[in-house]
């Protein structure tokens, strides 16, 4: 099937929208679509939702020999599949040209920076390495497939576990997972396609194009860009670009949005290993969500007014319903039938364009979920503060250390010990500290942390502490 | 165990209707089809009635399947000789003859560019052949079809929302209508085209439109005036 | 008739050759399969076409005496080319053209499609069954051509309301039955109320029309 063609009026729409600085979904021209990131059972399966474009992917290794010019580097595929369920003008089969773009862009951002590392991989010297596979599945497409593609690749590499191997003399042992525990693999660094739409001949730049957008755009502008503002790609597709000022703004944006993206990643990363050691079930389960209302919050609603006033509306109407059904549930306390399916509601706002009302017993459960997705720099300083009245010198010399793994809510101390000494055990390879190879990583990190935690307040003097190789622009 | 009206049904479920008059017709509407002497189910959904004797099932499509006599929304694809192939979202393009349009000659053809809009009606829809569309009625009048002007926007939504905007007991339009001038073309094929003064009245409507879909008519209301007045508002 | 070998002498003979030919060859020259009988010999087309008109014959049995029955006709053709015999020559074609269609589709037509009644009609639109309006509108003058019709589409469906509602309107009913009024009520009146309501009438009426004389006498 031939994609359809779009209709004059539509494209005309979108650049006079643009134009305007106006998007069909409500969206600010920066704003990107909300982020999940979903781990199935399995090591390496994750499945990344980027509003309603979803991506799967699953890593798998497998012995074989090196290349000889590499004797001692595992090898690492990326291949990306794009079926007719993302859309139906994709082919089965046929390796169209988005997918060759595709692959190619996430070959750029994975394995030609370097960031997994392949030395790691060696079991023995030109004989035998791991050579990890990535499958990137598209579940839908909505656009911007890049940026889904590139993080739920990441995101897999750094889920994933490889089989541990002991060498004696001749023999090599491959351990089953339940012998012994598998080892995740080590990453440098995080690097993350961010893309944009560039329309009116540079005249205005959107970011995390939706699919129309991204048709109707002159040119596409797509970095890579890992946590520490270093860029490690760049593609530039559509019309060539007259403006180069243009792609310096877009690396500079792109850099706090792969900063934001890396945290999102690294929160559901911690929140899925807690939820593996304390032996909770894990799954796609959780994306399935229960207890929609308010017609206007529909994720899949392609058109909508940025309209904070209305959803204020919108929470008050939810308010006054859940008056109404706190005094259903006095009356039923009274016939002392408790109404535990009614529950208590109440509105949590989501992010833009979205209040969910939520029984109560959900809403804890959702809490959590918010506050490990917002940004663990502010939760972990209010922390941090807390830490200090309290007098615990140990643990505050260890802290400093990494101050990016402060837990979100305890107040004893043991616990807290103890939740840390998991959380580094199991995530370690999220966990940017001091074993890589670079030096400087350990101290860019902390600037990194500042700087997102901070970025509100004091860009300028942030930026400073950054390394970059580009002026600092404001925006 | 016997199927009522409102009931939920599934395919191959059968339908009894009364059966006191035989000279009494029924009326089958979609997701119904007679077997023999019974009438069965096709497709899942609410069976409704109407007057007695029309019957049909309220199922929840995206997919258009052509119908003789609907009016659709579609958008020109390809010119070849003397039709214009349109996209209307079914599983095969719909042909336009460059005649069927009012005051269209051999000679004075109907400016018609590829990607533009038209608002048509199906003059021919069947299992086995191509659908035809026209753009004017059995007079050679132009009537409300015909060519879409490109300052307009058109979106999909699912066939059942253009149905709930269209029942006359649904006054969301005319809502809207009373407080913002706009032109709307609504085809039964799940395309809305949307035409105002402004962007924003247009995605406001546009999202008022497709918010329709889960709520009940009289909240509609109550959602079309915020929207109007946030609209106004700013 | 020749002798019909044993089959296993059949099968050496054929092995022999396919020493000496390919198969092909044994097929270019005939003449040298002297051991196969000759009821036999027939070329696979031949029997190929024979089998198909069999099977046909047997699958609808019309077939085979719509043939007989043309062969009757055949007997007849020289009557009926003459003028006077035109008619029931084409009515024998009908009939006979009925036939063939009925046998041709005895398997698709039900007995009730024969019998023409149908208690169901077949709608596939939602546009009649959910009476749905129109979906083209226009307001505030955003499109005149539009508003233009959709008003007179409004006052269409007003007056077909209006003469559903009620055959004689409220107005022409009252107005019809003010004149009756006043018939009636002349029959009733005596003459001298008669004549007065007459002079009354008629010296209103000299103010419009004056060239009329009084009548009175």
């Amino acid at each position: 099937m031939k994609q359809p063609i779009l209709s004059n009026c539509e494209k005309l729409f979108i650049v006079r929208a643009i134009a305007e600085g106006k998007r069909l979904d409500g969206r600010q021209m920066d704003e990107s679509r909300v982020l999940h990131i979903y781990f199935g059972t399995d090591w390496g399966c994750c499945q990344v939702s980027l509003g309603e474009t979803k991506v799967l992917a699953q890593v798998s290794c497998e012995v074989q020999q090196p290349k000889p010019t590499r004797p001692n580097e595992g090898l690492l595929f990326v291949n990306v599949e794009l079926s007719p369920m993302g859309a139906p003008h994709f082919e089965a089969g046929r390796q169209s040209e988005l997918a060759v773009q595709l692959n190619r862009l996430l070959e750029k951002c994975i394995k030609d920076s370097r960031c997994v590392d392949l030395e790691s991989l060696c079991i023995m010297a030109e004989e035998k390495v791991w050579a990890v596979r990535v499958d990137v599945n598209v579940l839908n497409h909505e656009g911007n497939l890049v940026d889904a593609a590139s993080v739920a690749a990441l995101t897999a590499l750094s889920h994933f576990r490889c089989p541990d191997v002991t060498i004696t003399g001749e023999e090599t042992i491959i351990h089953d997972p339940s012998e012994r525990d598998p080892i995740p693999l080590s990453l440098h660094h995080y690097p993350v396609c961010v893309s944009y739409a560039v329309f009116n001949s540079g005249e205005s730049v959107a970011a995390d194009p939706t699919v129309i957008e991204e048709r109707v755009s002159d040119s596409q502008i797509v970095c890579a860009v890992n946590a520490y503002r270093e860029l490690c790609g760049l593609h530039l597709g559509g019309n060539a670009l007259t403006n180069y000022e243009i792609v310096m703004q877009c690396a500079n944006r792109a850099a706090k949005r792969a900063a934001e993206v890396v945290q999102i990643m690294k929160s559901a990363l911690e929140e899925d290993a807690n939820a593996r050691a304390a032996e909770k079930s894990v799954g796609f389960a959780k994306c399935i969500q229960q207890g929609k209302v308010s017609a206007l919050s529909q994720k899949q609603l392609s058109l909508q007014l940025d309209t904070s006033r209305l959803r204020d509306e919108a929470s008050d109407l939810v308010q006054k319903k859940k008056k109404h059904i706190s005094a259903e549930e006095e009356v039923d306390e009274i016939n002392s039938i408790k109404g535990k399916d009614v529950g208590e509601l109440s509105v949590v706002r989501v992010g833009r364009g979205s209040a969910e009302l939520l029984p109560k017993q959900e809403l804890m459960k959702f809490k959590e979920a918010v506050t490990s997705v917002a940004r663990v720099g502010d939760g972990g300083e209010s922390q941090w503060v807390k830490m200090e009245s309290e007098n615990v010198s140990g643990v505050k010399a260890d802290q400093e250390e990494d101050s990016d793994e402060v837990p979100s809510s305890s107040s004893d101390v043991e616990v807290i010990e103890e939740i840390r000494c998991k959380t580094k055990k199991t995530v370690d390879s999220i966990d940017l500290s001091g074993d890589s190879e670079e030096e400087q990583t350990v101290v860019l990190n902390a600037a990194d942390m500042e700087f997102s935690s901070k970025k509100s307040e004091d860009k300028s003097t942030s930026g400073k502490n950054i390394r970059s190789w580009y002026p600092m622009k404001q925006w | 165990m016997g199927i009522n009206v409102d009931d939920v049904v599934v395919p191959g479920d059968v339908i009894q209707v009364p059966n006191e008059n035989d000279k009494a017709k029924f009326i089958l509407g979609p997701g119904l089809r007679r077997h023999a002497d019974q009438i069965l189910v096709t497709t899942s959904g609410v069976l409704r009635k109407k007057a007695s004797n029309v019957y049909w099932v309220d199922c929840h499509r995206k997919r258009y399947v052509p119908v003789k006599g609907e009016t659709v929304l579609g958008v020109v694809v390809n010119k070849s000789g003397d039709t214009f192939k349109v996209d209307i979202g079914s599983s095969e393009q719909a042909s336009l003859s460059y005649l069927a349009f009012e005051g269209a000659t051999k000679k004075n053809r109907p400016d018609i560019k590829i990607g533009d809009v038209v608002f048509a009606k199906l003059l021919e829809a069947s299992r086995d052949m191509e659908p035809e569309l026209v753009c004017v009625d059995s007079f050679g009048k132009r009537g409300k079809l015909g060519l879409l002007q490109e300052d307009g926007f058109i979106f999909t939504c699912s066939l059942n929302l253009i149905r709930k905007i269209l029942n006359p007991k649904c006054t969301l339009l005319k809502l809207f209508g009373s407080e913002i001038p706009y032109d709307v073309a609504v085809g039964m094929n799940g395309k809305i085209w949307l035409k105002t003064k402004s962007i924003k009245e247009s995605i406001g409507i546009g999202s008022a439109i497709l918010a329709a879909e889960h709520l009940p008519n009289e909240e509609i209301i109550g959602m079309c005036n915020r929207v109007i007045n946030n609209l106004k508002g700013m | 008739m020749c002798k019909v070998p044993p089959s296993w002498v059949l099968h050496y003979q054929i092995q022999a050759y396919k020493k000496m030919h390919t198969i092909n060859d044994i097929y270019k020259q005939p003449e040298q399969q002297i051991f196969i009988p000759r009821n036999n010999r027939t070329t696979p087309q031949h029997q190929q076409t024979r089998q198909r008109e069999e099977s046909n014959a047997r699958l609808h049995n019309g077939y085979s005496t719509h043939r007989r029955r043309n062969a009757l006709h055949t007997t007849t053709t020289t009557t009926t080319t003459m003028c006077f015999m035109k008619r029931s020559k084409e009515k024998a074609q009908r009939e006979q053209d009925a036939e063939e269609s009925q046998a041709m589709f005895s398997d698709v037509i039900t007995e009730d499609m024969k019998r023409g009644v149908c208690k169901y009609i077949i709608e596939p639109s939602f546009v009649p069954c959910e009476n749905l309006t129109d979906g083209r509108l226009s307001f505030h003058g955003m499109n005149p051509e539009i508003e233009r019709i959709m008003q007179l589409e409004q006052e269409a469906n007003r007056l077909k309301v209006d003469v559903k509602e009620k055959d004689v309107s409220d107005f022409e009913m009252a107005d019809r039955y003010s004149t009756l009024v006043g018939t009636v009520n002349r029959r009733f009146s005596t003459k001298r109320d008669h004549r007065n309501l007459q002079e009354c009438d008629s010296e209103q009426r000299t103010k419009k029309m004056k060239f009329l004389k009084p009548s009175c006498d």
